[in-house]
């Protein structure tokens, strides 16, 4: 009983000596060296915030950032001059119509959250093909080449909003998918050298490469589910009118089978939101032709 | 047995609490952890940009393996806005667009956040016409001695050095010194004194290497090649950054340990650029005579037919581009002749062994001179001789005559030299190069 007591004692003498011999460090918690102040604000982002940010969540990255873009390919910040314009554009041809017809939180709930310009062309190594936008998990468009817009000329700001409107068919898909029987129309017909398509034997530009096979563009022919966002962005960045034109300009069989793949997707657009597609056409179409100069 | 015990114990104790007082020996590299060294980093940089307030002219060489340096000069102002200009282009206008500094990976960062296209017009270029890196956004800092404050660019290994402008007037200034730069450029590729053998020559102690300058005016960068003493073939690589005095190569070129970086121009003999270093000198220049065997186009034997390059006029000597755009002018212009125009220019018969012609393509029509030609395939020398025979009228004759006098009338010949390939098809190209007026270099395509 005696020794358990001295035992007991030598414990205690133990842990204090522990304890106290762990008391010798000089650190002490410092100032946090994570930079948390306010960043500089131009009037640029006051008007992004209150037009994106604000009523749609959406974040406008304009200012570079290595992580926002791959680092190995030529790509570098747009010139701040465009991103306004850029922005007013998106949402008259984008957002606006949408909401039109959609609602007014149609772009809210089902939005990118965060879109990225870039200035410079992302060129595709060993490819002859650039990547005119990204969209990434539903959640980021990348624009690229902005730096090259031309607001006289309704092409070149076509192909931007085609990419939008190509990237944001994704999103949508993301949340309801497309039925199984649109791939089943040209199974055989997709090919991971659609760049080749577009093109006579003699390197000449002829549409009927890729239309005869019945898709809308050569990047159609990539897969179904480009198809299906390609008819999608071919119609809503083209007047029906003219999407008709370049339609007829195929065989009797491309024809058709483009016919039954648009029907798949005006009634996807009808059946899950809502939307006559060939209403929203109208109203981006109208859209693009009033942000030109 | 107990004691036994109970010793073992407090021995084992002591062991433990001794041991537990052991103090960790730290010998720290640096005094402070590497984010609050780069948080002083960026708060140095800051201040140190933002204490010019006529900002800042430096030369940035973006890649030493295939572009050469471009003068900046930046002006940085609190609301993270920066002003700037270059040499790259011919717009030397100053754009206005956003900076940031921040913490990069393992470094404090200069950031351009929106575009300027004196920075994006480089990595465009890059891009589209060489499949490379020509430049960056995003810069790590190095320090600061000295005034000169020093970036590297990580992904294409690119350094730029800035110092204070030294300008009172940094809008005007800065423009007028890009402009500058910028003529001078261009000047060492259109200077009249221009022949068609550039070339960097260095020399010490009587020992002298020569090399043809190989410089490509599109990446401002030279790859010079030679001889040595053992007539090994000897190269070098470097870009070029032209100042308002001179040249500054980067990397430095090397010689019997002598190195040489920065050039002075000097016209006094000609159109040279002189580095002198501890008594040795090395020249960037034009000189009369090929610095270098010339690699030799057979004109005899190679092709039947050779055609004015008129689809790659920088294959032609600057003075021949001047001296052609005169003559179509003069020509077009000609009162007995108006509108004339050479429309092409063609060598027949080159090694078929028929009788060789020049057949000159106008918009009145074609004419032909029937030449004899004497080729020496040691020296690559090909003189020409008009045989009198001919359709063309006398009057037409006289008014050609200054080009036909440029194209076969050296006396004393044209030196041969192969010229690459005619775009991205199998035809070669080649110049000849008058040996009488070596400042025209005329190139031509073949088939």
């Amino acid at each position: 009983m005696k020794h358990i007591k001295k035992i007991r004692l030598a414990g205690f003498l133990f842990v204090a000596l522990l304890l106290n011999s762990c008391n010798n460090s000089s650190d002490t918690i410092g100032e946090s060296q994570i930079d948390a102040s306010t960043p500089v604000l131009s009037d640029l982002d006051l008007w992004l915030r209150a037009n994106f940010v604000a009523p749609y969540n959406i974040d406008i990255s304009y200012l570079w950032g290595a992580s926002n873009t791959d680092i190995a390919r030529f790509l570098y910040p747009m010139q701040e001059e465009g991103v306004k314009r850029w922005s007013e554009t998106i949402k008259k041809t984008w957002i606006d119509p949408y909401n039109e017809l959609g609602g007014d939180d149609f772009i809210s709930k089902i939005t990118p959250r965060q879109m990225v310009y870039s200035g410079g062309f992302n060129f595709n190594p060993n490819s002859p093909t650039i990547t005119l936008g990204l969209a990434e998990a539903g959640t980021r468009i990348t624009f690229f080449n902005l730096d090259f817009l031309d607001y006289s000329n309704v092409n070149s700001i076509r192909e931007p909003l085609k990419t939008l409107h190509h990237e944001y068919g994704h999103i949508l898909n993301q949340k309801i998918p497309f039925t199984d029987d649109f791939g089943l129309i040209t199974p055989g017909n997709y090919t991971a050298q659609w760049f080749n398509l577009g093109f006579d034997d003699f390197g000449n530009p002829d549409p009927r490469t890729y239309l005869n096979l019945g898709f809308i563009t050569p990047y159609a022919a990539s897969q179904d589910s480009e198809d299906f966002v390609e008819i999608l962005s071919m119609m809503l960045t083209y007047s029906k009118g003219e999407f008709d034109t370049i339609v007829s300009s195929g065989n009797s069989t491309g024809q058709a089978q483009i016919r039954e793949k648009q029907k798949i997707v005006v009634d996807y657009f009808q059946d899950n939101f809502g939307i006559d597609l060939f209403e929203l056409q109208k109203l981006t179409n109208q859209a693009l032709l009033d942000s030109l100069d | 047995m107990k004691k036994i015990i109970y010793t073992t114990f407090n021995l084992f104790i002591l062991t433990l609490v001794l041991n537990s007082c052991e103090v960790d020996a730290v010998d720290p590299v640096f005094d402070e952890p590497p984010a609050l060294r780069i948080r002083k980093d960026i708060q140095e940089l800051k201040t140190i940009l933002l204490s010019e307030p006529q900002g800042f002219s430096g030369i940035y060489f973006p890649n030493n393996s295939v572009v050469g340096g471009i003068n900046f000069h930046m002006q940085f102002t609190e609301d993270l806005r920066v002003k700037m200009t270059s040499d790259f282009k011919e717009d030397t206008a100053l754009t206005d667009s956003r900076y940031d500094i921040i913490a990069g990976t393992n470094a404090a960062e200069l950031i351009f956040t929106t575009g300027s296209r004196h920075i994006t017009d480089l990595v465009q270029d890059g891009a589209q016409f060489f499949n490379t890196f020509f430049g960056a956004n995003s810069f790590q800092y190095v320090g600061e001695e000295n005034g000169v404050i020093t970036f590297k660019e990580i992904r294409s290994d690119g350094i730029f050095k800035m110092s204070p402008s030294g300008f009172t007037d940094f809008d005007t200034e800065s423009v007028a010194s890009a402009n500058t730069t910028y003529a001078n450029r261009q000047e060492f590729i259109s200077t009249p004194l221009a022949t068609a053998f550039p070339f960097l020559s260095m020399e010490k102690d009587g020992e002298i290497q020569g090399y043809d300058l190989n410089y490509n005016q599109f990446n401002i960068y030279a790859l010079p090649s030679g001889f040595d003493s053992n007539d090994s073939p000897v190269e070098e690589k470097f870009g070029v950054a032209f100042t308002e005095t001179g040249i500054i190569i980067s990397p430095a070129v090397e010689f019997n340990g002598i190195q040489f970086e920065e050039f002075t121009l000097d016209t006094s003999s000609g159109f040279e650029y002189i580095s002198q270093v501890e008594g040795a000198t090395a020249k960037i220049g034009y000189s009369n005579s090929p610095p270098t065997p010339l690699d030799i186009y057979g004109y005899d034997s190679e092709n039947e037919a050779a055609v004015l390059n008129m689809d790659e006029p920088y294959k032609h000597s600057g003075p021949y581009n001047t001296f052609f755009e005169s003559f179509s002018n003069d020509i077009f212009f000609n009162s007995s002749l108006p509108g004339l125009q050479i429309t092409n220019v063609i060598f027949w018969e080159l090694n078929t062994g028929g009788i060789s012609f020049i057949d000159i393509r106008t918009t009145y029509g074609n004419v032909f001179y029937d030449i004899s030609f004497d080729f020496d395939e040691t020296t690559g020398i090909v003189k020409f001789e008009l045989t009198g025979v001919t359709n063309a009228p006398s009057f037409f004759t006289d008014a050609i005559q200054p080009l036909l006098d440029i194209l076969i009338g050296s006396e004393a010949g044209y030196y041969t030299v192969n010229s690459g390939n005619y775009f991205n098809f199998p035809n070669k190209t080649f110049g000849l190069i008058n040996i009488d007026d070596p400042r025209m270099k005329i190139d031509f395509w073949t088939f």
